[in-house]
């Protein structure tokens, strides 16, 4: 079967129109090509984290405004006025539930309401453990530097565990670490969902944890 | 889209008399979804949120001419998808614009707060977070056509016939862009989503 073939096959079987004699040939197919069948089974759970996409929150202030610029009775076509760029409340409410939610599995020591918290200790220097998870499915090895371990790429690897997800649990004393991941030995990266970065002054970022008891 | 609802088509006949009332419970139904494609189309939370204002005021202006056969929520989407087309349009004409809009542009739209999620573990909530994420860049890197092409179909959910309905291109080439499409985000996300 041609390769393009195969390709219109599963493009068909994505939008759901293949008629029964065409989903017996990709059958077939998937069952003799792994490669093929890998492809597919891809697709499917992107197309289903598509259809998952958050809807944005609509901001009070956005619906008052287009409310409020609603003509009476058969209007003029007059401009709507426009809206002022620093005011969305209830967005910015929002996207501050999603820092702190992503916060806490990037390793922050504060914690969201609906997740256990960390386990800390009470005393003063009490050490909090940190969990830290990478998503880098191409990787072969990922380690942590940091201000907690020298720096030393050889001291913290990340266990591999499925779907390409690397991670390490750290003790740490309250306090401000600055750290970046290390991948395959070569690669040194900021950690994508840090809530906070700084520059490493020489033209990177680093990524920036914050422990609180 | 907010399913319709069976007062809708009475929403419309009073909005269609300059019934600011009825129209206000529409925008209330669908500002979210054309919020959230605009968003999604033109990357940029600000301008997305002057396009789904200007995107209501037409649609109550236009509201004498719009047919009932469509579906009022396909025919915001136009209206959107027009609007869109619009400023993508205005910002490629000013390279100070495309630069500012490719520094600017927003995080995703944010996870709907309140969702429950104590049944996974921080690592499966950290590696959906991810996942999502990257997926949002992806479909920030489309062409803009093939973007809202996917945005209007896979995001949406719309089908090509309202798709076609909305953005005024017959099936076989929305398939085709929607093809395209997913094809490089396939690429792009090799291994993500394994």
């Amino acid at each position: 079967m041609e390769e393009s073939h195969v390709d219109g096959l599963i493009q068909r079987f994505l939008d759901g129109e293949l008629t029964r004699a065409e989903r017996r040939l990709l059958l077939r197919r998937l069952e003799s090509e792994p490669e093929v069948r890998g492809r597919l089974i891809a697709d499917e759970a992107m197309l289903e984290a598509a259809a998952g996409l958050p809807r944005a929150v609509v901001p009070e202030a956005l619906a008052a405004r287009i409310t409020a610029a609603l003509p009476a009775q058969d209007p003029p076509a007059a401009a709507a006025p426009r809206r002022p760029r620093s005011v969305a409340p209830a967005w910015l409410a929002a996207a501050a539930c999603l820092l702190l939610a992503l916060g806490y599995g990037a390793g922050r020591a504060a914690a969201p309401a609906a997740l256990p918290p960390p386990v800390a200790a009470h005393e003063k220097d009490a050490e909090i453990l940190v969990r830290l998870v990478l998503l880098e499915p191409r990787a072969r090895a990922v380690t942590v530097v940091g201000d907690f371990n020298g720096w030393d790429p050889a001291r913290t690897p990340l266990a591999k565990a499925q779907g390409g997800a690397f991670h390490v649990t750290l003790p740490l004393k309250p306090g401000r670490y600055h750290y970046m991941y290390v991948v395959d030995g070569k690669q040194w990266m900021a950690d994508p969902f840090a809530a906070e970065t700084s520059l490493d002054g020489f033209g990177s970022q680093n990524s920036v944890l914050d422990v609180e008891l | 889209m907010t399913a319709p609802c069976p007062d809708e088509p009475a929403l419309l006949a009073r909005a269609r008399g300059g019934d600011r009332e009825a129209f206000s419970v529409l925008v209330s139904r669908h500002a979210s979804a054309i919020l959230s494609a605009a968003w999604r189309i033109v990357g940029e939370r600000a301008e997305a949120e002057d396009v789904a204002q200007e995107t209501f005021l037409a649609a109550f202006r236009a509201l004498p001419g719009f047919r009932e056969e469509a579906r009022f929520a396909t025919w915001l989407y136009r209206i959107a998808v027009n609007k869109c087309r619009d400023r993508l349009r205005a910002r490629a004409a000013s390279p100070e614009r495309e630069a500012r809009a490719e520094r600017d542009g927003d995080a995703p739209p944010p996870e709907p707060v309140g969702e429950s999620v104590e049944h996974r573990s921080p690592e499966e909530l950290m590696l959906e977070r991810q996942r999502t994420a990257s997926l949002e860049r992806a479909i920030g890197r489309l062409p803009s056509l093939y973007r809202e092409a996917f945005v209007l179909r896979h995001v949406e959910g719309l089908s090509y016939d309202d798709m076609s309905e909305a953005l005024g291109v017959d099936g076989s080439t929305l398939r085709m862009r929607v093809y395209k499409a997913r094809a490089q985000l396939s690429r792009e996300l090799a291994g993500v989503f394994s």
